[in-house]
């Protein structure tokens, strides 16, 4: 009878971690333990089995920063996300304000605009590969060009960074929207009445009350743009064999991607994650900043 | 006039939809095209004709498709089950419990959602590696039985879930894991839901992880097939059929998509935006 109470005990106390059991287990597997093993590693020079060799400081990250084509997937990076992200949010804006009132052929529209979002980036790719093809696309025979969009260096990034705006306005739609949607009809009759429209009525009234929404979707576009890599490694790697051409679509991931997995210089691709880990962190530093002064939660 | 101002608005409205799914209706009507008329100079928009289902037949005859279907089903149906169940524990521990480290367990959670998944790509392949697990359902699925942001939903909902209706089961005899299994688990059905459909809409679309994690045919998803078709020396079956196998493994996700659209976006912000 005492032993049963004292087992009765002791599972009492251990119950709610048994519950996390599963969770940590994993979160410490797939997220913790390959982001530490990644920052030690990078602090050492590892050999192509990835043993360690000898500490090395920060000569990694010496020599992966002294190499010209990080620095241009960087740029390149910083570009995408400096343009992909405000152009995507403000499209995805501009369609919400557009759908907010409820028709009767509403469902229709939002489905359209929200669409994008289900369709993965391997078929976006695709679709996007064949229109832009210099001699069967539909890009150049709408426009009479003859360009090779994807190929070309002068306009491969340009032309990664328009399908990427394309995939992500569905997303930044439907979260709009709903911010939208759920703002006080109230509040939005009292600012008519007392003469607030156009800009004005944007400016101060609307944009403050969905900054929340803006906010999360700030946040969610830039760490997902700063760690791209989905469309040069579909659309330019099987040709270029490395970021693109003359490396302008190259990004910090797919260059970790071609350092870490094509090859096997380990020493590079482990430093160079770092870095576009800390980058990542910087930028969504930098939009909480922008939060504090900004973001209405009321 | 005002109804007419109205009907004006709804059509400026679609219009602007259409355009915007401009690059699906394309692959659409390529996918129906025959080689010789997607190859012309001239702009044809539309299939000439109606009804040439050539590339559909390619793609179900010479590719794999079904398989490489069933593997992405398995993926994302086995991963997306996993993770509810999963995030709904650690959820249900967070929020009925009190113990001894819980806020810090818990700063664990929301911290790990900082870290963007593609930053630890390369060495979770190795771990999966070591594991010996490539080529297995298990080494695709499992980066994806996680998610810090879908225990932190889970934990929003549950919290509003009032304690004492804990303590009135556990009174009438109710152990704590069947109050998670007979009560908590079926009234939260909406949350579950889509935790369940975005995460399983996530798996399905994915590509670099089981690009890296497979290496056979036989293993492939649908996402990484899709772009093989096209790249593949010696297996060309031209754009149309590209197409074809783009549409069909469209559809699965869209359906879903719109089947499910609203409560994506409700579960989704319930946790991000007000948490």
């Amino acid at each position: 009878m005492k032993g049963k109470t004292f087992g009765k005990k002791l599972f009492q106390s251990v119950e709610p971690y048994l519950y996390l059991f599963p969770a940590f287990l994993l979160l410490i597997m797939f997220a913790y333990y390959p982001f530490a093993k990644n920052t030690v590693l990078s602090f050492f020079t590892v050999n192509k089995f990835r043993e360690i060799r000898e500490f090395a400081g920060i000569a990694n990250y010496i020599k992966v920063l002294g190499d010209e084509k990080f620095i241009q997937s960087i740029g390149n990076t910083l570009v995408f996300v400096v343009v992909t992200v405000p152009v995507s949010i403000v499209v995805g804006f501009g369609l919400a304000l557009l759908a907010r009132k409820r028709t009767r052929t509403s469902s229709l529209y939002e489905a359209m605009y929200s669409m994008s979002m289900a369709i993965s980036v391997s078929v976006v790719a695709m679709i996007f590969q064949l229109a832009f093809n210099p001699s069967m696309g539909i890009v150049n025979k709408l426009f009479g060009t003859n360009v090779s969009w994807l190929t070309d260096p002068k306009t491969a990034l340009a032309a990664i960074i328009f399908i990427q705006i394309w995939a992500n306005v569905g997303y930044n739609f439907i979260f709009l929207l709903s911010g939208l949607r759920g703002m006080s009809e109230d509040v939005l009759e009292s600012a008519r009445i007392d003469g607030a429209t156009g800009i004005h009525l944007l400016t101060r009234i609307i944009i403050p009350m969905v900054s929340p929404t803006l906010l999360f979707l700030l946040m969610k576009d830039i760490a997902y743009a700063m760690t791209t890599s989905s469309f040069t490694l579909i659309l330019t790697y099987p040709v270029f064999h490395n970021g693109g051409p003359n490396g302008t679509t190259e990004t910090i991931m797919s260059y970790v991607y071609g350092k870490g997995i094509v090859g096997t210089n380990y020493n590079a691709a482990f430093a160079a994650t770092t870095v576009g880990f800390v980058l990542a962190a910087v930028m969504m530093a930098l939009s909480l900043v922008l939060e504090k002064r900004k973001v209405n939660y009321d | 006039m005002k109804k007419q101002n109205h009907m004006f608005y709804q059509l400026l409205c679609i219009v602007t939809g259409v355009i915007l799914i401009l690059p699906i209706i394309y692959a659409i009507n390529i996918s129906f095209m025959p080689q010789d008329e997607i190859l012309t100079t001239n702009l044809h928009f539309f299939p000439s004709k109606a009804g040439y289902l050539e590339n559909y037949k390619i793609v179900f005859m010479h590719t794999r498709i079904l398989r490489f279907m069933w593997n992405s089903l398995v993926m994302a149906g086995i991963s997306s089950i996993v993770r509810v169940i999963v995030a709904s524990l650690a959820a249900f521990s967070f929020s009925f419990f009190e113990y001894r480290g819980k806020k810090a367990l818990f700063a664990l959670v929301v911290g790990s959602m900082i870290i963007p998944a593609d930053v630890l790509v390369v060495q979770n392949y190795f771990t999966t590696a070591e594991l010996g697990l490539i080529n297995t359902y298990l080494g695709m699925m499992v980066v994806f039985f996680i998610s810090g942001i879908n225990i932190f939903v889970m934990r929003q909902n549950f919290l509003s879930y009032s304690i004492s209706l804990k303590e009135a089961a556990q009174v009438d005899g109710c152990t704590n894991f069947k109050f998670y299994r007979k009560i908590l688990m079926p009234s939260n059905i909406p949350v579950i839901t889509t935790v369940f459909i975005s995460s399983f809409v996530g798996t399905w679309n994915t590509y670099l992880w089981p690009l890296l994690v497979t290496n056979t045919d036989a293993m492939r998803t649908a996402q990484v097939a899709v772009t093989m078709l096209n790249n593949n020396e010696g297996s060309n079956y031209g754009v149309g059929a590209v197409m074809a196998a783009a549409v069909v493994i469209l559809v699965p996700s869209v359906a879903v998509f719109l089947l499910f659209q609203r409560k994506i976006v409700g579960g989704v912000m319930a946790g991000a935006v007000k948490g």
